[in-house]
């Protein structure tokens, strides 16, 4: 087939750009490390590039909220730390302090120790973070949750979660009164005559075991029984507590007469009244043990106990309740205690999650990395290839262009 | 004296080829020129003495070596090569647009969702909400810029189409004008007129580069051009005009118009740079400008119905997030930030739930979703207020199941611990199998319920604004702004945002990978075409030379033919 001359020059022309459009490719891609410049290069996988650069990035998000969740779940636990040794210490001094060698003196020093680490539990109960949000007042995070000893919980039960990977939210705040309050027990005991003038009483000696009273123990006092005795009775189990007015200061473990009774002592004085049954009923000293309990902040019970330090009033039947008072500052010591589990379980799981997302994006990156980066050995020996044909190109151009038989004429 | 006259002719003959070597040899370089050859044949011989005595040679015609199949084949590749190049160069720019990180929605989406994260983190952070301001005011600019750049991509099309069009009506113009000389040259039995033929050729291949042609040739010489659906752009001598005319339907589209009547026959018209420009604009900038508008206005809507549903830190209703509403309708060219205070951002649920101080249980309820779709839903307002609390939900363990008590109505939801825990309601909907509200409207939530409750058990749940708005540390509504990332809201609930543009960008990349290919192979085409064409109407120099050489050796021989001419007349005068 003939060639025209122009086409022969136009051919080389064209095919020595060509080569140079792929060299300056291939040049990008060496200096960009990028195997894919435009996303027509390679439509699927710039798709795919885009979806895993947007997975990759969200799970950068995960770890950095993973990272301001543990932050603050650190804060709340070394405050609940600190509260734990707080409450320990109250209920040692508690121990301390109901000890009967004590003086009012005595108690009054340990109550203003007391007073002071309740203070200091208080001042817990209001940390602020960073952000200079109140950390244990749920959602009212502007709110101060204890405005001071006595003070009822101003914020709510709002408990702000993170997002710490696809579909895990992570609670990371406990509200205040969840932590704080607790139920408190106030032991009671009622007194019915029926009679006269009446010189009986019971009263609380030790209630070591602590827990509260599922039913009211009503005690009787029956001069028909022989002995004469003191009917007991839960609702339930019925027993007898032989008693008269000489027996007075015995103390009984109730626990021993009946084990469904409750691990109380108690002790005995006086003389009961009986009205013996002349025409009409019987009738004779009621006495009933009974617990109530209702929710209160530990602060008011540290302040109601330390209060009852200081005026010396701890025995048993003094109120307000402070019989009760190592039963309920254990409860509230559980609750704290419980919480610090909790945050401890969040802690663990934000880590658990963590080194998921941590997984999730190595292997991201990695796959992104083989489908956008550039295999430069490949690369490199393309650009050696393309610049030595580009080369011979231009040199044959050279030659072929002197061939020309006017060279001869 | 007969062998002076056939030395004569020779020469005069020899002359002719010599000089139209020249002619080939010094138009090698020109654009569309066929090379010409002398035909020659001997001359009407002398009848003496019974004998035939050959009288020389004549030149016969003076052809044009030319092959109009090949030229065909050149244009209808010529045509179809310059659509999809026209084609490729346009969709790589959309495709380097939508491509790039500086301009990719891509980072926008992601750095808005971050910065919403990071306000769901700390909801109280004013600078944290500023980030999330900035972030949507970045990711509204990049469609703004990107709805800029497909106009400006529009506009050009718009422009090159008005080039195109006013090329096509010079160059039918010229073929027109051609078609005249050519008839009056080559009319009387002469020969063809080689170079204007030549130069109408060249004009048609120019035009098949705008939009392709069809050719019909007429007995007196001239062609006639048509083009799309067998619109006559050239009959005979004289040429039809196209024209510009706007879109009716869309002010910013120009259309190619016919004749003096300005017809629309954009649909009509294929190939070349013409057709290029008006599937580039059809397949590629109209989608992708839709496409970038639905994804702007899914964003406008969905944040914003997400966003009125929350309360902002001061306990106001949250206003619209993003602009504007209704009218105009919201695009990629007016989307637009409607906030500037960052603490009106409605990071905070409207509903604060209360467990009740002496429930014995660990049984919860959590608020997920509040439904602001009612145009009447007011934040501030969002539960019925006819009691206090608004809604109460109490358990009776024997029966297992909640008792909700709203605005005087009750219903029951039956809950067993063992088997519920987790079970997500929407209260809005609430219907079999749980007892449905007798009358009355139906709170605008969506709960989760778990735990195991004990008996008589209950919650409440109120109006975080009922009694002073104090829950600034809730970040309920930022969650669920965030969630918007990877909730599939467009397209009929199958796509998220991302994906939605990820679909963009893969839809463009593949056509503009595909035009590259067809590209590609369309060049190949037309260059093997040109070869062909070339072999037959090309000018090789060597040829040229080797032609030079073999006539002028015929140009000696017939002078020699003058000189024995010569010698012979004098040896015979000399005789005498």
């Amino acid at each position: 087939m003939r060639v025209s001359t122009s086409y022969i020059f136009d051919q080389n022309l064209t095919a020595m750009l060509n080569q140079q459009t792929e060299l300056g490719k291939t040049q990008l891609q060496v200096s960009t490390g990028k195997r894919i410049l435009n996303p027509s290069d390679d439509p699927a996988g710039s798709v795919e590039i885009l979806n895993l650069q947007r997975e990759f990035s969200v799970t950068e998000q995960y770890l950095a909220n993973a990272d301001k969740a543990e932050n603050k779940q650190s804060l709340e636990e070394s405050g609940l730390q600190s509260a734990t040794s707080m409450l320990q210490r109250i209920r040692e001094l508690a121990i301390q302090g109901l000890n009967d060698s004590n003086t009012q003196k005595d108690r009054q020093a340990i109550a203003a120790e007391m007073n002071q680490l309740n203070e200091q539990l208080l001042g817990l109960a209001n940390t602020r973070d960073s952000n200079g949000d109140y950390v244990f007042s749920g959602f009212n995070s502007n709110t101060q949750p204890y405005i001071n000893i006595n003070g009822t919980y101003q914020g709510d039960e709002g408990q702000r979660n993170m997002k710490i990977g696809a579909g895990v939210l992570i609670e990371t705040n406990d509200p205040g009164n969840a932590i704080f309050e607790s139920e408190h027990v106030s032991t009671s005991i009622g007194k019915t005559v029926t009679a006269g003038a009446s010189t009986s009483n019971i009263t609380i000696v030790n209630r070591d075991g602590g827990e509260s009273m599922t039913s009211p123990l009503v005690f009787t006092y029956d001069d028909t029984l022989l002995p004469p005795a003191y009917s007991v009775t839960d609702g339930t189990v019925t027993a007898v507590i032989p008693y008269s007015a000489a027996d007075s200061g015995l103390n009984v473990d109730l626990s021993t007469i009946d084990p469904a009774f409750p691990k109380m002592t108690v002790e005995l004085t006086g003389t009961p009244v009986v009205v013996p049954p002349l025409p009409g009923p019987a009738a004779a000293d009621t006495f009933t043990i009974d617990t109530t309990t209702t929710i209160q902040s530990m602060f008011k019970t540290i302040d109601q106990f330390a209060k009852a330090l200081t005026a010396n009033q701890v025995s048993s039947n003094d109120g307000p309740n402070n019989g009760d008072f190592l039963t309920n500052i254990s409860t509230s010591m559980s609750v704290v205690v419980d919480t610090q589990a909790k945050v401890g379980s969040r802690i663990n799981a934000i880590e658990n999650q963590r080194e998921i997302n941590d997984g999730i994006s190595v292997n991201m990156e990695k796959t992104l990395s083989e489908i956008q980066d550039l295999d430069y050995a490949e690369a490199i020996s393309r650009l050696t290839r393309q610049t030595t044909s580009l080369q011979a190109a231009q040199q044959s151009f050279v030659k072929v262009q002197g061939l020309s038989l006017f060279n001869y004429l | 004296m007969s062998m002076l006259n056939i030395g004569t002719s020779a020469l005069i003959t020899t002359q002719g080829s010599l000089s139209t070597t020249s002619h080939n040899i010094s138009n090698v370089n020109t654009e569309g020129y066929s090379r010409q050859r002398v035909e020659q044949g001997t001359r009407l011989p002398n009848f003496d003495g019974g004998q035939y005595f050959g009288s020389g040679v004549e030149v016969s015609s003076v052809e044009r070596i030319f092959n109009s199949f090949l030229a065909d084949q050149v244009r209808t590749f010529t045509s179809q090569e310059q659509q999809l190049d026209t084609f490729s160069s346009y969709a790589s720019q959309v495709d380097d647009l939508l491509g790039s990180p500086e301009l990719s929605l891509s980072t926008g989406l992601q750095g808005f969702f971050d910065a919403v994260q990071n306000v769901a983190d700390d909801p109280t952070s004013i600078s944290a909400r500023q980030v999330m301001l900035t972030e949507a005011d970045t990711l509204s600019q990049r469609f703004n810029t990107l709805d800029t750049q497909l106009d400006s991509y529009n506009d050009q099309v718009n422009l090159n189409l008005d080039s195109a069009v006013k090329e096509v009506n010079l160059l039918s113009k010229g073929i027109a004008d051609l078609n005249q000389v050519i008839i009056e040259a080559s009319a009387g039995g002469n020969g063809a007129p080689n170079d204007l033929l030549d130069q109408r050729d060249q004009l048609i291949n120019e035009l098949s580069a705008l939009v392709s042609v069809t050719i019909i040739n007429q007995d007196n010489g001239a062609q006639n051009v048509f083009i799309g659906s067998g619109q006559a752009l050239v009959i005979g001598q004289s040429s039809v005009d196209l024209s510009i005319v706007v879109d009716p339907a869309d002010i910013t589209r120009s259309e190619v118009g016919y004749g003096p009547g300005s017809i629309n026959i954009s649909a009509q018209l294929t190939g070349g740079s013409i057709g290029g420009l008006l599937t580039v604009r059809q397949e590629v900038i109209d989608p992708a400008r839709a496409e970038i508008d639905a994804l702007a206005a899914g964003m406008v809507t969905t944040v914003n119905a997400q966003h009125t549903v929350g309360l902002t830190l001061s306990g106001n209703a949250g206003g619209n997030f993003f602009e504007p509403t209704g009218t105009p309708t919201p695009d990629a060219g007016n989307i637009r930030l409607a906030l500037v205070d960052p603490r009106d951002i409605a990071v905070a649920f409207p509903i604060t739930t209360t467990t009740t101080i002496s429930n014995t249980g660990t049984a919860q309820l959590d608020v997920n979703a509040v439904d602001g779709s009612d145009p009447l839903f007011d934040p501030l307002l969002a539960l019925d207020t006819t009691n206090t609390p608004s809604l109460t939900f109490s358990y009776d363990a024997v029966a297992k199941e909640y008792t909700v008590d709203y605005a005087g109505d009750t219903a029951t939801i039956s809950y067993d611990p063992a088997t519920d825990s987790g079970m997500t309601i929407d209260l809005s909907a609430l219907g079999a199998p749980h007892t449905d509200f007798l009358g009355g409207t139906k709170p605008p939530l969506t709960i989760t319920l778990s735990g195991v409750p004990g008996d008589t058990d209950s919650f409440a749940l109120t109006n975080s604004t009922s009694g002073g708005f104090n829950s600034v540390g809730d970040n309920r509504n930022a969650l669920a702004l965030a969630e918007l990332q990877v909730t599939k809201v467009l397209n009929g609930g199958t796509q998220s945002f991302g994906d939605s543009y990820g679909i963009l960008v893969a839809n463009v990349a593949t056509r503009t990978h595909q035009a590259d290919v067809g590209q590609k192979t369309q060049q190949g085409l037309l260059d093997q075409t040109n070869l062909r064409y070339d072999s037959v109407s090309g000018v090789n120099l060597d040829e040229e030379a080797a032609n030079l050489i073999k006539f002028q050796q015929a140009y000696q021989a017939a002078s020699q033919i003058i000189t024995v001419s010569n010698t012979v007349f004098n040896s015979l005068i000399n005789s005498f």
